[in-house]
């Protein structure tokens, strides 16, 4: 059974439950095993790995990001190194890996439930937890103008450039922010207003229902899914609050 | 004959203006009327479209003395998501129309909205893309779509709700000579077999003529005129007969070489083709026209041209240096390119502003650039708007501005990419008149255009792109002996003043 097979609330559900143990696990050990969880359930629903590539960079960053933190500012444990005014305590290394590991199976379950489900189908979950079409298929409308926003600002910055305007180093990319930006701000409220209009124009609102092209429904197996994970957090919060040891 | 809508419009401002942007209108409209509205810049043509389908004054507020009535109905009292029982509308752009992220939804979602049946939706999806031309597009994602595949796409959004009057506003803006072609023959049919009453603002005078049977001319926000067809189509080509006398087509005379395009091939990152194993030599005073259908390459040409990409193969020498990161600044500060939408450049807060801006990037002196500002304004037209704000010119008047954005650095070569596209033909020969006087005055033009009748007119040297490919460099005196060739790759001159098709009202097209 393949991930796109599943109903978008089974994938929220499965999502909920990583971010649940990502935040309850203390232990590097608990926090490695609920990450290989995550990533071999992937590879066997979807066959490859490869979309997560792009996030390996955001999560280097971030992981840099927690060391340097924690290497400065933590002060638990026995101090191992000093150098002036920074101290470096035994316990800030453990810290910083189960903040990256936390990190990692938080962004990895994100990107998972996000790439896996269409703009059609994050709609149709929304008004499955009611909330009404109009703002609903919102989502849909974001997604579709994404691509066509990033080649347009990528025509701006290409006009500007004719014109003679800098934009090889950061600082020029800085010094050509109103040049390329406004007219991307502008662009944007004109294509608002229009494809607004067009909506409206094409009937959008005018009664509280709308026949949708596609529908969800959960099947058995996704009824059996999404059970069984309540289960597993109703079982872990009654044991947090009623330890069986 | 049934009268479906009668338009009377004593006056309509806007918030915080004065002048009104229309008034004085008074006409009926007849089902099964094909009426082409026409008119120059700014006269009002878009707001009088916006008054009909009820987007003035139920979206872009507006203060309207007079009445609107569709079918009997003031549309000061209809709801405007109601308003797709009555019209369908069509605006400029369609890429900003489009809702849905593949094709199928997007035709579908007007349908939806009515709350038909999913089985009625399929069958009327299907119908309609039939209809436009795109069979088996249901799957195709939106963003993949070409500009005249978006602009059908719209149409049958628009045609699939099966609303009495279809109102759109220069349809074929983004549309090749071909494209526009079909479009207008759809049109045409749907206004004949169906009686689907048709109102349009008109871009190009010659096609859309074949099919119409009213002719309203706007200026300053009122219809002064009323033609037939045919009277309107006299009357047009007489003038433009007139301006095109001025035209002497003498460029090219100076041998000095200012681009050399060598075995250039471009491929973008997703393996798609650019252009292949491009050869061109661009000589001083050349005003050359770069002529193909859309996706042809001419764009990719003109990108390559001043650097925004790097040749995949070949080289490209402009001003006797080869175009490279070094030579790079140097080569764009003696060249300009006017790109097809002014929008893309346009982010001050005043005309002057934006005209002064490359001279600002240069460090020149305050009094230069003032000096160089008002010439350049002066010479487009827009001194009087020199404090005004950008955005409050019209589509034209901003391509205007761009085009003077670009004078300002008194380039030697300029590369204009489509810049009549998306204005309707007065402004689109205003943009023209002013390039021709550049060239005249010894200026380097390369034009990248879909219109022929322009190509033909202005350039003294035709290159046609077909397949991202070079096809045929010649002379435009030389045109008539190769309008075989041409047309054999969808460039069909034959047909630019094809008013003569129609033969006592019947379309021979």
């Amino acid at each position: 059974m393949g991930l796109s097979k599943l109903d978008p609330r089974t994938k929220l559900a499965w999502y909920v439950l990583m971010i649940y143990f990502s935040l309850i696990s203390g232990s590097a050990l608990q926090l490695s095993m609920v990450l290989l969880v995550e990533v071999v359930t992937s590879l066997i629903l979807t066959g490859s790995l490869k979309r997560y590539k792009a996030m390996l960079v955001v999560l280097f960053l971030l992981g840099l990001q927690i060391l340097t933190v924690q290497l400065v500012f933590c002060r638990e444990g026995v101090l191992i190194y000093q150098w002036g005014i920074l101290k470096i305590y035994s316990e800030a290394i453990p810290l910083a890996i189960t903040g990256i590991l936390k990190a990692s199976i938080i962004v990895f379950a994100s990107m998972r439930f996000f790439t896996s489900s269409s703009a059609q189908e994050f709609t149709l979950m929304l008004m499955k937890f009611k909330i009404p079409y109009r703002f609903a298929m919102l989502v849909g409308l974001s997604v579709r103008f994404l691509p066509i926003m990033k080649a347009e600002y990528i025509s701006i910055v290409d006009s500007q450039r004719t014109r003679g305007l800098k934009m090889e180093s950061a600082m020029d990319n800085l010094k050509g922010i109103f040049p390329t930006f406004l007219p991307f701000l502008y662009r944007s409220v004109r294509r608002a207003a229009e494809t607004a209009l067009a909506m409206e124009l094409r009937g959008y609102g005018r009664t509280k229902t709308r026949t949708f092209t596609s529908n969800l429904a959960l099947k058995p197996y996704d009824i059996a899914l999404i059970s069984g994970m309540l289960m597993v957090i109703s079982i872990s919060l009654v044991n947090k609050v009623l330890p069986l040891l | 004959m049934e009268t479906i809508a009668k338009v009377n419009i004593e006056k309509l401002v806007f918030p915080d203006e004065d002048k009104p942007a229309l008034k004085n209108i008074d006409f009926e409209i007849n089902r099964g009327d094909f009426i082409v509205i026409t008119g120059g810049v700014a006269s009002g043509k878009s707001v009088l479209l916006h008054s009909i389908t009820g987007a003035i004054p139920h979206y872009h507020k507006a203060e309207l003395t007079g009445k609107v009535t569709i079918m009997g109905q003031d549309i000061k009292d209809m709801h405007l998501n109601r308003m797709s029982d009555y019209v369908g509308y069509m605006m400029q752009e369609p890429q900003n129309q489009i809702i849905g992220l593949d094709v199928y939804e997007d035709v579908a979602f007007g349908l939806g909205n009515l709350e038909i049946p999913i089985k009625q939706i399929d069958q009327r999806v299907k119908n309609t893309l039939e209809f436009v031309g795109l069979s088996g597009y249901e799957n195709r994602e939106t963003t993949s779509l070409s500009g005249g595949q978006a602009q059908r796409v719209v149409l049958a959004g628009v045609l699939a709700l099966n609303a009495p009057i279809l109102v759109l506003d220069q349809p074929t803006a983004e549309l090749d000579p071909l494209g526009r072609d079909e479009l207008y023959k759809r049109l045409g049919q749907l206004n004949k077999t169906q009686n689907l009453t048709i109102i349009l603002v008109m871009d190009r005078i010659e096609e859309v003529l074949n099919y119409a049977n009213r002719v309203f001319y706007i200026q300053g926000g009122e219809i002064v005129k009323q033609y037939s067809p045919e009277a309107y189509y006299k009357e047009q080509i007489e003038s433009r007969k007139e301006r095109l006398k001025s035209l002497h087509t003498v460029q090219g005379k100076f041998n000095e070489l200012i681009a050399k395009v060598t075995d250039v091939t471009y491929t973008y990152k997703d393996h798609l083709s650019g252009c292949e194993d491009i050869n061109l030599e661009i000589v001083k005073g050349d005003f050359l026209a770069i002529i193909g259908l859309n996706g042809s390459g001419k764009s990719t040409l003109a990108k390559l041209l001043i650097g925004l990409l790097k040749p995949s193969k070949g080289e490209i020498r402009v001003f006797d240096q080869t175009l490279n990161k070094e030579k790079l600044a140097e080569i764009r500060f003696r060249a300009g390119f006017l790109f097809q939408n002014p929008d893309y450049q346009i982010f001050a807060s005043t005309v002057e502003e934006e005209v002064g801006f490359s001279l600002k990037l240069r460090g020149e002196q305050n009094e230069v650039i003032e000096q160089k500002i008002d010439e350049c304004l002066k010479f487009v037209g827009l001194l009087d708007y020199k404090k005004l704000h950008p955005h409050r010119l019209s589509r034209g008047q901003r391509q205007l501005l761009a085009l003077a954005s670009i004078l300002v650095s008194d380039p030697e070569f300029i590369i204009a990419d489509e810049p009549t596209s998306g204005l309707d033909e007065t402004q689109g020969y205003m943009i023209m008149d002013k390039l021709f006087h550049l060239s005249k005055s010894g200026k380097t033009i390369l034009l990248i255009t879909h219109d022929l009748t322009m190509a033909k007119e202005y350039s003294n040297r035709i290159v046609a792109m077909h397949n991202h490919r070079l096809q045929l460099d010649i002379l435009t005196r030389d045109l008539e002996e190769y309008l075989k060739t041409l047309k054999a790759i969808g460039l069909n001159f034959h047909n630019i003043i094809s008013f003569r098709e129609v033969q006592n009202g019947t379309v021979e097209a």
